[in-house]
């Protein structure tokens, strides 16, 4: 009988395995390339990388925003950091960020879990700044008798739990909210932004550590199926980003990236520390999707653009398994 | 509408002589670089005695594989080259798109088939192992596919591993040289050197590893999903031959179920622990010489004239400048710099950038950022020597009209002007493309 016993008995008798010694040697990425004899992207402690940002830049679930003045503009940004003066400078030119534009879902988005506005009348933008993508691991608790989601260890106080939960450990994307509410000159349609942040404890424009994002399971009979969850009420100080940390994430592939949401304005108390899910401008580094390709937000792969309007993300697929299924 | 002819004539006349008849001396088809060191020649020589070894199940061929030595499927017209069987030999990659994501169906040995086994060889008499035949089941599931690769030839590589990923990308997206149809993208994958092994979590409880390291621009493979020769060697050693490494340490599976006993001959541990034989071979590859470039005459110069003038040079670009220091690692672990392919300029007409070639070339198979319609535009350097072309062999000959005629998406207004061009200049591209 396929049950819950059965799900639990899967993910513990994987837990050995998953422990045990590779025929291995890992090693922390360095970096530094063999073949160039440097760092190609992103040399530690002082430096600086440009990239372009892209319309519509959102991921899966998200409404990506791509207006024609975004279509027929362009967008960039630089990141200068210096170890030594204790800066992290983040400079971003917008020329098509539509000015107090108005969006909505179809439906409402918000989950068990999260709150989310299905409209967004005249909104402004933020920018987020995304330093860890999916390079940190963070506990999430579940239910062991029902396999339900409860919620992530800075969501919910461990004394309160019921003695069903289990921690579950999986992968979070750590971002901020770089500025505050910000929008593009009316007649021009351009915007500059221009911070500076604290090399070693990069704090969001609410003073928190920022916000963990994840695609996790909300039920565990069906571990594939996947859905957005946000930490609530920013993270904390002592768990913010330093920049050491996110060089060595873009030495290890995973990269960094910026993406600018439209927000409502003024904004609910419950997007205060976390974005709102609909993206416009966006782009990632050192990789991106070139002006005129349009990247699959499922998978990441690439295709050509070959239109130009607001739309919703594809949504996550449906469960293949059911570990708690019935019996057949 | 958009200019068709965005360079003015007279300076693709300039870059067409310049390519054509300021080639520097070559080697002979195979052969290794010209002025390699006598040490650098050694580690040529020690790299294709590894390429051509006929490798035997006690020393980690298979179980399943699709041949016993490189040379099995890269060896026309000389070792380096491409497959003795042209198209029955091709490769095939198979899974399951299932609601726009892929999956790679590992729990029937995908997503590579493996025609052979090493049932009935020398040392796994005991090995009972049928080959995989995915085909009698994956093209019935709902979304189920299998692509065809030909086997690519493997000269000159080192001249594109020494490429910057600067010098790639700055070819990338719209571009003011370029028709305002061509685009391009880098595809990406890790610098091995730099991989941390992971774990990753999956249902079957394998315990499997996530190549993790230093991204860098891909340029290897028909979708650019390696970045440099080192990958290009340790994954289809262990794809192709079943010699696995620290890097790929997982054999390839016959389906559900585990491989029997009897074929597991080779010992515990990976069959290349410290990833000497692939350091050899990746030797190998960066130091063979690129194909020569054939007779230029008149008429060839011409035809690279119409060749850039219409646009195929904006994807099948003529030169390329390698970096200033190009260093390769050893398999002893050091790293020497190669001046016979340290800022070198040569002649691959190749961008190594994905281009969409529309929904006929589809074939499903994403691979990195490239998704089904997405290939790395194929080097023409050395077109002459093949019997075949085309990503999965399907063009017998160098058949220059047919090609262009496959070329869709991006390239599509390339193929109008081509359809609209009189006989006299086709006759001269072609003129020019049998002379690569």
């Amino acid at each position: 009988m396929r049950s819950l016993v059965g799900c639990l008995t899967l993910i513990l008798a994987a837990l050995p395995v998953m422990a045990q010694t590779l025929p291995l040697n890992p090693r922390k990425p360095t970096g530094f390339s063999t073949i160039e004899q440097r760092y190609v992207y992103a040399p530690p402690d002082e430096g600086h990388f440009e990239f372009p940002l892209f319309p519509g830049s959102g991921t899966t679930g998200e409404l990506l925003i791509e207006e024609p003045e975004m279509c027929n503009g362009s967008a960039s940004a630089r990141v200068d950091y210096s170890k030594s003066e204790g800066t992290v400078r983040v400079r971003v030119h917008y020329d098509g960020l539509p000015y107090r534009m108005s969006a909505a879902f179809q439906e409402d988005r918000s989950t068990p879990w999260n709150q989310f506005p299905v409209s967004v009348t005249e909104g402004k933008w933020q920018i987020w700044f995304v330093g860890h993508i999916f390079d940190k691991y963070s506990i999430f608790y579940y239910d062991a008798l029902t396999g339900i989601l409860i919620g992530n260890e800075y969501d919910v106080e461990v004394e309160d739990l019921p003695p069903s939960a289990i921690p579950v450990v999986l992968p979070v994307l750590h971002m901020m909210q770089l500025t505050p509410h910000f929008e593009s000159d009316p007649n021009t349609l351009v915007a500059d932004v221009d911070i500076t942040k604290d090399y070693h404890q990069l704090l969001d424009a609410e003073g928190s550590g920022g916000v963990f994002v994840a695609y996790i399971p909300k039920q565990l009979c069906k571990p594939d199926e996947l859905t957005l969850y946000y930490t609530d009420n920013g993270l904390p100080v002592d768990i913010a980003m330093d920049w050491d940390n996110i060089l060595d994430s873009i030495h290890a592939g995973y990269g960094f990236a910026l993406a600018t949401s439209l927000e409502p304005d003024p904004k609910p108390a419950y997007l205060k520390s976390r974005d709102n899910i609909m993206i416009g401008w966006g782009g990632g580094y050192p990789f991106n999707v070139p002006d005129g390709y349009t990247s699959n937000t499922l998978t990441g792969a690439l295709s050509l653009r070959e239109t130009c309007e607001t739309h919703e993300a594809l949504r996550f697929p449906p469960s293949i398994y059911d570990f708690c299924g019935p019996v057949e | 509408m958009h200019k068709q002819t965005k360079q003015p004539l007279s300076l693709v006349f300039a870059v067409t002589l310049v390519t054509s008849l300021a080639l520097p001396a070559s080697a002979d088809l195979g052969d290794p670089l010209p002025g390699l060191t006598p040490a650098q020649l050694d580690l040529w020589e020690a790299g294709r005695q590894e390429f051509v070894r006929t490798f035997t199940p006690a020393e980690g061929v298979g179980p399943l594989m699709n041949g016993k030595s490189c040379i099995d499927c890269h060896q026309v017209p000389v070792d380096g080259g491409t497959d003795p069987l042209i198209t029955e030999n091709n490769v095939f990659q198979f899974g399951v798109i299932f609601e726009h994501q892929f999956y790679q169906l590992h729990e029937v040995g995908g997503p590579m088939r493996q025609r052979m086994s090493i049932e009935g060889m020398e040392g796994a008499e005991q090995c009972v192992l049928a080959p995989e035949a995915p085909e009698t089941f994956v093209e019935s599931l709902p979304g189920g596919f299998i692509s065809s690769r030909n086997t690519p030839p493997l000269f000159g590589l080192g001249l594109v591993d020494a490429l910057t990923d600067k010098k790639i990308n700055a070819w990338s997206g719209r571009r003011p040289w370029k028709r305002s149809s061509i685009l391009g993208v880098s595809n990406q994958s890790v610098e091995v050197e730099g991989i941390a092994p992971q774990l990753v979590f999956t249902l079957d409880q394998v315990p499997r590893t996530q190549v993790t390291g230093p991204v860098r621009t891909g340029r290897f493979g028909w979708k650019a999903h390696n970045s440099n020769l080192y990958q290009f060697s340790l994954d289809p050693l262990q794809g192709e031959l079943g010699l696995t490494n620290p890097f790929f340490h997982r054999e390839s599976e016959p389906g559900i179920g585990p491989l029997p006993e009897d074929c597991l001959v080779a010992g515990e541990g990976v069959n290349d622990p410290d990833s000497q034989i692939a350091a050899r071979i990746s030797n190998f590859m960066a130091l063979t010489a690129p194909p020569e470039r054939g007779h230029v005459g008149l008429q060839e110069i011409l035809g690279e004239v119409v060749f850039h003038a219409i646009g195929c040079a904006d994807c099948h670009r003529s030169s390329l400048r390698t970096m200033k220091d190009y260093h390769l690692g050893k398999p002893d672990g050091e790293v020497e710099r190669i001046a016979a392919l340290s800022n070198k300029v040569f002649h691959p007409y190749s961008d190594f950038l994905l281009h969409d070639l529309g929904a006929a070339n589809d074939d499903q198979r994403p691979m990195g950022r490239a998704s089904g319609r997405l290939w790395r535009t194929t080097p023409m350097w050395g077109i002459r020597h093949k019997d075949v072309i085309w990503h999965d062999g399907s063009i017998e000959g160098v058949d220059v009209g047919e090609a262009v005629q496959r070329h869709g998406g991006e390239a599509a207004s390339v193929r109008s002007t081509w359809n609209n061009m009189g006989s006299l200049l086709r006759y001269l591209v072609n003129k020019f493309v049998e002379s690569l």
